[in-house]
């Protein structure tokens, strides 16, 4: 039955060409705009390497700072002071990985000789970070709790890194040493570059932080010790452990804030999930994802609704040439469903057809607009530009949601049309012959 | 002929509605886009009375100490120290025309500080933004001073004395200063030593208010915090064929001073990118953009699936006015008059409502005054537009009709 729907279809295709080609083109273009927001809106929020966990992830980075008597009503907003995040996030037992890491920054590496150099992004971090993200590595390992707490210089470099000092990016790299900030440190493991676009993970160069960093003086200087840059990554074993986690959080830090003198701190509903955090522009607002998900489905309608009714035109004119064929149809006892059963399945082929195209347009516009889609100030003042891999661009969702959104288009954009025509009065379609 | 159309037009009312409708809405959004492009457009390409080309930010490295790691003989030099000789050291290199310094005032980097002034110790003129820097810092970015203006930056800069930038200087004078008894800032009344013809703080503002004033070899020695120092240069046009290589190539051992090293030679252009991209902005525009071209897409969309649907349906017609001795160039000329009539009907409501959108300030205030020019030429760029969306949407369908043979149209009929 389909296959004659099927080989009607595809005449009637070519029977009309430049009708077919507009209405694919059409479907094509509307496909695109919507799969551009839907692959832009994976890569900010869904895992990839070697951000491959984002969905078990839960991040700190804002923390509120107050009096504790409630009459000093002062305000002072830090991320992470190390003394925080040593006491109330290392020490989580239920979470599979804790981790860490001093806010990124720019740092100069060079070789012992000073005949190569590369300014890179840095990250200091703890063994922890290894865990929770999934790197390459193509040598080497990652740095050990031992090597964090001895505080040994150790580090771990991007491919990039490597063919720009040493010209290898291979075993012999390791045990080599390189002047990071003008201090020499031992390259330990070798890892695959990060795009950018993996917001945490994302460096040229990791190093260990310093203990020293960590236990900062206390004084009111600064603030009890509890100041500081630092943003902590929690990796749960399951989704299903959040509340778990959050709740002994919340015990951490109101013993925490029993041992303080003076302060208290506030994590503002932190820990936050990855679209929390990103939605989290300001410390303390506290960041509404149920209303950005509303936000974006409505975009969506919008970008299905408004070129299904312009494509509806169209679609009639190819029916009307078929008001024959229907009358005759009718005439023999064919009823209204069946009709229009008909009509949606012959106009699916051009849907599908313009639907994989527009697809492929999609990809197209990702790569070539990447900047203005995924940018940010804070990506553009990187040193490295945005690269996207295929881990997160050939997902099974984004092809799940091509077929979905091109099935509602054809719905959406042939169902008036068949409607008039499968309404039409008898005599009226067969005298249209 | 227009009575005619017109007659077309409501008889097929009911399908012409919807199309107007659309036609209504989407004419409405565009003309909003439209004048919001225009206006910041028209702020962004303005001149900024300082320019960037040829401006690299060098940017320099500072070793952490680790005390521990020091011995008795070690001598701790502040950073500041440090970058005196360095200073020095670049305004050596060749192709560097100017060198100039400054602390927490270059520009596109994000750190800025403001200070009130005023014309005297209670009348307070605003906020300046202050600006703290050597007199090669006026150079390296090529301010100008006002007509009349006389003395050298360094002049200008020299001893306590401030320079005022245009915009700053007339807001002064508004409130009743007068040049001779000079500004009150910080604690004390200053000399104005000059004052900078009128500028732009970036390309997204109308003005600047700004205040310069010296930054002493004594205040670049004392710095010592992350908020270093900066330094810029400007270099010549002829010298600037991949100048950051060249640079650090040059300079990079030079400027290995103590705990100070070269980290990396950035041209302006690049800073102000990042910038830009913070101010949200161009962000905003790049959006409206992108809303226009779907709106535009969909028009498109919409008339040609009309006119496709309406040439389909009055094959007959056609055939008959062919055969009454309408030429092909005819037929295709009363769908596109009918099309343009359409549009031109709708823009009748449309502009009411577009005259209400800019009376009530819904539309940008901040980049450009409301008068009726702007109006105006927003309207008319707004149609002009609609209308080629209109004429593309109708030629296609038309097109394949006028190619019909009389006897086979009237077969139709």
């Amino acid at each position: 039955m389909y296959k004659i729907y099927l080989k009607q279809a595809w005449a009637l295709l070519k029977e009309n060409r430049l009708l077919s080609l507009v209405s694919i083109l059409g479907t094509a273009l509307a496909i695109c705009m919507i799969m551009v927001m839907v692959i832009v809106f994976e890569i900010q929020n869904k895992g990839f390497k070697p951000e491959l966990n984002r969905d078990r992830t839960l991040y700190v980075k804002d923390v509120a700072i107050t009096d504790k008597n409630e009459e000093d009503d002062g305000m002072n907003y830090s991320l992470v002071g190390g003394r925080v995040a040593k006491e109330c996030f290392l020490t989580l037992k239920t979470p599979e990985a804790v981790s860490m890491q001093l806010m990124r920054m720019q740092t100069l590496v060079t070789s012992t000789d000073q005949t190569s150099r590369m300014k890179c992004d840095q990250i200091r971090t703890d063994e922890g970070f290894w865990n929770i993200f999934d790197f390459e590595f193509l040598a080497g390992k990652p740095f050990l709790r031992s090597d964090v707490e001895s505080n040994i210089k150790k580090a771990v470099i991007s491919r990039g890194l490597a063919l720009r000092i040493f010209g290898l990016a291979d075993e012999s790299v390791i045990g080599q040493t390189i002047l990071v900030a003008r201090r020499p440190y031992v390259v330990g493991g070798i890892v695959e570059d990060v795009s950018p676009l993996a917001s945490c993970a994302y460096a040229q160069i990791w190093i260990p932080y310093a203990q020293s960093e960590v236990d900062r003086l206390i004084n009111e200087d600064t603030l009890e010790g509890l100041i500081g840059s630092y943003r902590v990554l929690i990796l749960a074993r399951s989704v299903d452990d959040f509340d778990q986690i959050k709740a002994e959080v919340e015990q951490n830090v109101a013993r925490f804030n029993n041992s303080l003198q003076e302060l208290k701190i506030d994590l503002m509903k932190q820990p936050d999930t990855q679209m929390e955090s990103r939605l989290r522009l300001w410390s303390n607002i506290v960041p509404d994802v149920p209303r950005m998900l509303g936000q974006y489905a409505l975009v969506l309608i919008v970008l299905l609704l408004v070129p299904a009714m312009n494509l509806s035109g169209l679609t009639a004119s190819r029916m009307q040439k078929r008001m024959g064929e229907l009358g005759v149809r009718k005439a023999f006892g064919a009823n209204r469903g069946t009709l229009i059963r008909q009509v949606l399945a012959e106009n699916l082929a051009v849907t599908l057809l313009g639907g994989a195209l527009g697809l492929l347009f999609s990809y197209v516009a990702v790569f070539l607009l990447k900047d203005w889609l995924l940018g940010s100030f804070e990506l553009a003042s990187l040193n490295s530009g945005l690269t996207l891999s295929a881990g997160m661009l050939i997902r099974p969702a984004i092809f799940f949601f091509a077929f979905l959104f091109c099935l509602l288009l054809n719905l959406l954009s042939a169902a008036i049309p068949a409607w008039n025509a499968s309404s039409g009065n008898i005599v009226d379609s067969l005298n249209d012959n | 002929m227009i009575k005619h159309l017109v007659k077309i037009i409501w008889n097929q009312r009911r399908r012409n509605g919807w199309i107007a409708a659309e036609i209504l809405l989407v004419f409405v959004v565009l003309w909003y886009i439209i004048d919001s492009l225009m206006a910041v457009g028209k702020v962004f390409f303005a001149p900024m009375g300082w320019d960037i080309d040829h401006v690299y930010w060098i940017s320099m490295g500072v070793e952490e100490v680790d005390r521990n790691e020091m011995d008795s003989t070690y001598r701790y030099v502040t950073s500041g120290r440090s970058m005196l000789t360095a200073i020095d050291r670049i305004k050596t290199c060749p192709g560097v025309e100017a060198v100039g310094v400054g602390l927490m005032s270059m520009p596109y980097v994000g750190e800025n500080s403001y200070m009130l002034v005023g014309v005297s110790d209670s009348v307070n003129i605003e906020y300046v933004k202050l600006e703290r820097v050597t007199p090669g810092f006026m150079e390296v970015f090529g301010f100008r001073p006002m007509e009349g203006e006389r003395k050298s930056w360094e002049e200008m800069l020299s001893g306590n004395q401030v320079i005022l930038s245009g915009r700053s200087f007339d807001e002064f004078k508004e409130k009743g200063g007068k040049r001779e008894q000079g500004v009150f800032f910080g604690d004390d009344m200053r000399v104005i030593g000059g004052v900078t013809a009128s500028f732009r703080a970036d390309r997204f503002q109308r003005g600047a208010s700004w205040l310069f004033r010296r930054l002493t070899d004594e205040e670049i020695a004392e710095d010592d915090t992350d908020f270093h120092v900066k330094i810029a240069v400007r270099v010549n046009p002829s010298a600037d064929h991949d100048f950051p290589e060249f640079f650090l190539r040059q300079m990079e051992k030079q400027l290995s001073i103590d705990r100070l090293y070269l980290l990396d030679v950035i041209p302006y252009s690049d800073l102000r990118y990042s910038m830009e991209l913070r101010n949200g902005v161009k962000s905003e525009l790049q959006n409206q953009i992108a809303v226009m071209g779907f709106l535009l897409f969909n028009i498109f969309l919409g008339i040609i699936g009309t006119f496709w649907f309406r040439t389909e349906q009055r094959k007959g017609e056609m055939g008959l006015r062919i055969a009454l001795g309408s030429t092909r160039f005819g037929l295709k000329g009363i769908m596109i008059a009918e099309g343009i009539l359409l549009l031109t009907l709708v823009a009748i409501p449309a502009s009411i409502i577009c005259v209400n959108l800019q009376v009530s300030e819904i539309t940008k205030s901040y980049y450009m005054d409301y008068t009726l020019g702007r109006f105006l030429i927003g309207f008319a760029m707004t149609y002009l537009i609609m209308a080629i969306m209109v004429v593309l949407g109708i030629w296609y369908p038309v097109s394949q009709l006028a190619r019909l043979e009389p006897a086979e149209a009237l077969r139709y009929e």
